[in-house]
């Protein structure tokens, strides 16, 4: 059935043909990837003082960043899609108490350290969280 | 019988062909997006004790970047000129000599405390700027680890009470009936700056866009793409999650809650909104949210309706027009304003 039908191809088909046919399917595997890629992938962006001055993909990523913050260092984990922050050298620790989160839109903010996580994607989910 | 089947598989394969064409093409413009050139240009400071995060729609860089800038701006001056702690400020001089004597104060800062007012007797005294005494007390932001003594409280709440603030709307003038009183705008000046930010990034030609002081924020106009701007609410129980979300545009919506700034003492958890009424955290909720045109007024409302508890709050959102909200009470239980059930979008459920 196969042979028939690629032998009938061959039969109807011109080399230029084949080469046009291949070159689309090239370009059509090629835009499918441009597509897939787009749609993976939170990062989890540092900011220190309002400027961004860190960016980590959290996908498969399990680690400790120890960074400077403007009043001291800040260390921050990474775990299974999620981040937190481990400690800041800030009074109360707030940031620490808040915990992990894994959305895109969410962040931790360690007010005294000037230090600000944040998750992002390619498309954000919300445009603005009401914290 | 092979020329039939040639004939008849020709406009197959052309027809396959025309389809590859279509789908490579319709995949290589939906990554590039052309049919726009507005896009979001967004920038963050640390302003009024928060973060403070500004996105703004238009086509040009340096239009974003300018009018992102001047709202900045705008916020760190009505910090400065709202500030109840630093020393010379304005309040801080209202505290001092406008004791038993009227005081000339600006324009702006005599509308701000003539709505306040307004809302401190809507409210029974929930929402009080003379609570000043009372806060200073406590240290939510500082290394202090204690939570004030009984007695300091006790002798604090003394000088708070709203009655004791007098306006003269001819005379521009305030007076303070006691000496002791103080005032702290801390409940209104996040809501009231982010309106003016609003207001800047309007006049310096952004179509559209959001300013959020932490939880504070206003939103106006449209996404690039055209949609309302989609808002998550935080979860008060789960750091990890949003309790709701709502789409909007040219909106304030201002959250209240318990997991802001806090301190934990002796296992107890003390957090920042303080019942004027005890010198206390209130602990009827766990957070308040208000929907309203303004977030000046959203702002106060969302800290006074935190303070008078679900059952009273929620009445009073029901009962004043414009005004919509979503009350987390102290159990976890979530209630919606009949206007905003459509509207909300929860991810637990309401109480019905």
């Amino acid at each position: 059935m196969s042979s028939r039908f690629f032998s009938h191809i061959r039969h109807t088909l011109t080399r230029a043909d084949i080469i046009l046919i291949g070159f689309l399917v090239l370009c059509t595997i090629f835009s499918f990837s441009l597509w897939f890629r787009s749609g993976s992938g939170q990062k989890v962006i540092i900011m220190v003082d309002g400027k961004k001055v860190r960016q980590i993909s959290l996908k498969n990523e399990k680690k400790e960043i120890v960074m400077q913050g403007l009043k001291g260092p800040f260390v921050f984990e990474l775990k299974d899609g999620k981040v937190r922050m481990k400690d800041s050298a800030c009074p109360n620790k707030l940031c620490v108490k808040m915990g992990w989160i894994s959305q895109e839109g969410q962040m931790i903010c360690c007010i005294p350290n000037r230090v600000v996580l944040k998750i992002i994607g390619e498309k954000e989910i919300y445009d603005a969280v009401a914290r | 019988m092979a020329g039939h089947t040639n004939r008849l598989s020709a406009p197959i394969l052309s027809f396959i062909i025309f389809l590859f064409i279509c789908v490579s093409f319709s995949m290589i413009f939906s990554c590039s997006n052309p049919e726009t050139s507005q896009r979001i240009y967004q920038r963050s400071q640390f302003l009024m004790d928060t973060l403070v995060e500004i996105k703004a729609v238009t086509n040009d860089s340096g239009i974003a970047d300018r009018a992102m800038g001047d709202a900045f701006k705008v916020i760190k001056e009505v910090e400065d000129r709202m500030s109840a702690r630093k020393s010379g400020s304005l309040l801080d001089r209202i505290g001092r000599d406008a004791v038993g004597k009227p005081m000339k104060i600006p324009d702006e800062l005599f509308n701000i405390i003539e709505v306040c007012q307004e809302y401190s007797r809507r409210t029974n005294g929930s929402f009080d700027i003379s609570i000043n005494p009372v806060t200073r007390l406590w240290h939510f932001d500082q290394t202090e680890k204690a939570v004030p003594k009984e007695e300091d409280i006790r002798n604090a709440i003394k000088f708070v009470g709203f009655g004791g603030i007098q306006l003269d709307k001819e005379k521009g003038t305030i007076e303070l009936d006691r000496e002791g009183m103080s005032l702290d705008l801390g409940g209104a000046a996040k809501g009231y700056a982010v309106d003016k930010a609003v207001e800047k990034l309007k006049e310096s030609g952004i179509v559209a866009g959001i300013v959020n002081a932490g939880g504070d924020l206003r939103v106006f106009g449209k996404r690039p793409d055209g949609e309302p701007w989609n808002i998550g609410i935080q979860d008060p129980e789960d750091s990890e999650g949003v309790i709701a979300t709502i789409q909007l545009t040219d909106m304030a919506l201002v959250t209240s809650g318990d997991y802001e700034r806090y301190i934990i003492y002796k296992g107890t958890k003390y957090h920042h909104i303080i019942d004027p009424k005890t010198g206390q955290p209130a602990r009827g909720c766990k957070s308040v949210s208000i929907v309203f045109m303004k977030a000046f007024d959203a702002d106060i409302l969302s800290t006074a309706i935190f303070v008078m508890g679900p059952e009273a709050g929620m009445r009073l959102i029901e009962n004043m027009p414009g005004v919509e909200g979503m009350i987390v009470d102290a159990s976890g239980r979530i209630q919606v304003s009949s206007g905003l059930k459509d509207r909300l979008k929860l991810y637990r459920n309401a109480i019905p």
